[in-house]
């Protein structure tokens, strides 16, 4: 399934289970993610795709199974050592912090910071003060790639829909992450904002070799940008592959696409 | 003979004036824990009153019962008022913010009763005396050294320049540390805590520092409180105090730490000069009607400027 057309796997999931009270939000889940690609989930409303992400950055602990990342268990790891183990990921609605100014949102996704620790900041006034500096250099590029460096000292409150998924996922690049996880990053976004965001992931991944993971109900971002497709319906992984392989699938037709898929396709 | 009438009525008025003063430097001290969690963490500390307590007795207790130098008892007692925080804080810390408040306020309370029922080792009801010996010295020789100025009646006054003093050094540094990324963290858990999580921090870490820093600003102002009574007893720390806190917290604006000393005294100063007031009416009838007007001066606030005397409106973000 899933994991057959994957050579080199840097997330791995297994048979992995979540149950609300008597619902199986997840049941029984395997997706394998190759380095280095882009790869979409879809399915229909319920099929569990964000609660698949909630449990794999560990916001929502499994009730069994396996996640494995660069073939490391990070199963009911918390989301802060997860996110540090170089998973990342944004939200369907995203958390900025808008009474923040943007930059100092982008100050925070910078990892390694002694300042943020109280002993850092008593034992290294000089190491931390430097570091902070070299982060905000960072952030400052990040800003000006995603065109929100005029907006660098405006509360991100102020920022429209589409600018704070830019801002959410322009932070989190602050400490380069391998895997992000963008949960409909195109979902209420302006489309030029939207296509510039699928911009910048072809962008990355071209540079630093990120690996990208997105929930996406629009087909033909999905299949103009993904190089791999995983279908959930009933918190199952029901098909993955190349767009081509499964948009042949009859599940998936079935399942998600419905009888208008030929027509679309 | 009235020239005479004058200034003994004016200063009394001064000494009356600097009481007040001490108070309010005392519960500005305490507020400032409060507002580091409530302002700057966005955790509800409800217990604050608990933690001021442990530092206040455990001063005395280490002082009087293991004859400790108080320049050895005040840290460690700082000490113990922080790992109550941690004690509190990591069972506390896991539930939502609303139960959180209520398991605070629990532990507060679990410590007035166990300071009230601790028999002679915490002294019962009648509490602790006879720990301030330190002090009364240094308070000779600020005396001493006021008197050079005219001031050497003023009995008040060195408590009242220690209180204020300590505050002001206290406000520098937490001022100092909310600048720093440090800071920041505190302030993005206080708007949005899986934000924080999801960039790696471990927010969990963060608000136990948070809570046992206040506790040990809880405990500075234990210290302070007990040398102005010169007792340490239960009922000084009960949970009013923590509530009076939180008003002068709102009245100075949540998330400035300069505005808890602009609410404190505002509070303090009302409260305390209706009694200067002539009024036709009788001692427990005044004393409602200083509830009253505190009340009615924080309903004026809230209409008028919702965010405090200090606060910024655009940094309103605490969750329920």
């Amino acid at each position: 399934m899933a994991s057959a057309a994957v050579s080199d796997p840097i997330l791995r999931v297994d048979s992995l289970v979540k149950r609300f009270g008597g619902l199986k939000a997840v049941d029984g889940a395997s997706v394998s993610v190759e380095r280095g690609s882009i790869t979409a989930v879809i399915g229909p409303n319920g099929a569990g795709k964000t609660t698949l992400f909630n449990l794999v950055t560990g916001f929502i602990r499994p009730d069994g199974g396996v996640i494995e990342l660069d073939g490391r268990s990070i199963y009911r790891h918390a989301p802060y050592q997860i996110a540090r183990c170089g998973m990342m990921r944004t939200f369907q609605l995203p958390k900025v912090l808008g009474a923040m100014t943007v930059l100092e949102n982008m100050l925070l996704g910078g990892a390694a910071n002694p300042g943020e620790r109280l002993l850092g900041l008593a034992c290294h006034p000089i190491r931390w003060r430097r570091r902070e500096r070299e982060l905000r250099a960072d952030a400052l590029e990040l800003l000006e790639r995603f065109r929100l460096d005029k907006h660098a000292s405006a509360y991100a409150a102020t920022l429209s829909g589409g600018q704070r998924k830019l801002l959410e996922m322009a932070r989190l690049l602050m400490s380069r992450p391998r895997l992000i996880l963008l949960d409909e990053p195109l979902a209420g976004v302006h489309p030029v904002l939207g296509q510039q965001l699928i911009e910048h992931m072809h962008a990355l991944r071209a540079e630093r070799g990120t690996t990208f993971l997105f929930i996406e109900h629009d087909m033909e971002t999905v299949m103009t940008n993904a190089d791999a497709i995983v279908v959930m319906a009933q918190g199952r992984v029901i098909a993955a592959g190349t767009p081509a392989v499964v948009r042949q699938e009859r599940k998936v037709i079935d399942a998600y696409l419905g009888s208008n898929a030929e027509d679309a396709s | 003979m009235s020239v005479l009438a004058f200034n003994l009525t004016a200063l009394a008025h001064a000494d009356f004036w600097l009481g007040a003063g001490i108070i309010a430097g005392v519960y500005s001290i305490f507020t400032l824990g409060l507002q580091m969690n409530v302002g700057f963490t966005g955790i509800f500390n409800f217990g604050q009153a608990g933690f001021m307590a442990i530092g206040a007795y455990a001063m005395a207790i280490l002082i009087l019962r293991f004859h400790w130098s108080p320049w050895a008892a005040l840290p460690v007692a700082t000490l113990c008022a922080m790992l109550a925080g941690l004690i509190v804080g990591i069972p506390a810390l896991r539930l939502s913010p609303d139960y959180l408040a209520m398991a605070t306020i629990a532990g507060a309370q679990i410590i007035q009763i166990v300071a009230q029922n601790g028999g002679t080792f915490t002294g019962g009801n009648n509490g602790l005396l006879g720990f301030d010996a330190e002090w009364q010295n240094i308070q000779l020789w600020m005396l001493g050294k006021l008197g050079k100025v005219g001031l050497g009646t003023q009995y008040a006054l060195p408590l009242f320049l220690v209180t204020w003093a300590t505050f002001l050094v206290l406000l520098g540094g937490l001022t100092v540390v909310q600048r720093t990324p440090w800071g920041r963290v505190l302030r993005a858990i206080r708007e949005e805590e899986d934000a924080v999580a999801a960039l790696g921090k471990n927010v969990f870490a963060y608000k136990l520092q948070s809570l046992a820093l206040a506790a040990a600003l809880g405990a500075v102002a234990g210290y302070l409180l007990s040398l102005n009574i010169s007792l340490v007893y239960p009922q000084a720390f009960s949970a009013d105090f923590t509530f009076i806190g939180f008003a002068g917290l709102v009245l100075g604006g949540v998330g400035s730490y300069a505005g808890v000393a602009l609410g404190s005294l505002l509070l303090w100063f009302v409260l305390e000069g209706v009694r200067f007031v002539e009024l036709p009416l009788a001692a427990d009838k005044v004393a409602a009607l200083q509830l009253l007007l505190v009340g009615l001066i924080l309903v004026l606030v809230m209409v008028l400027r919702p965010q405090g005397i200090l606060g910024k409106r655009e940094e309103m973000v605490i969750r329920g």
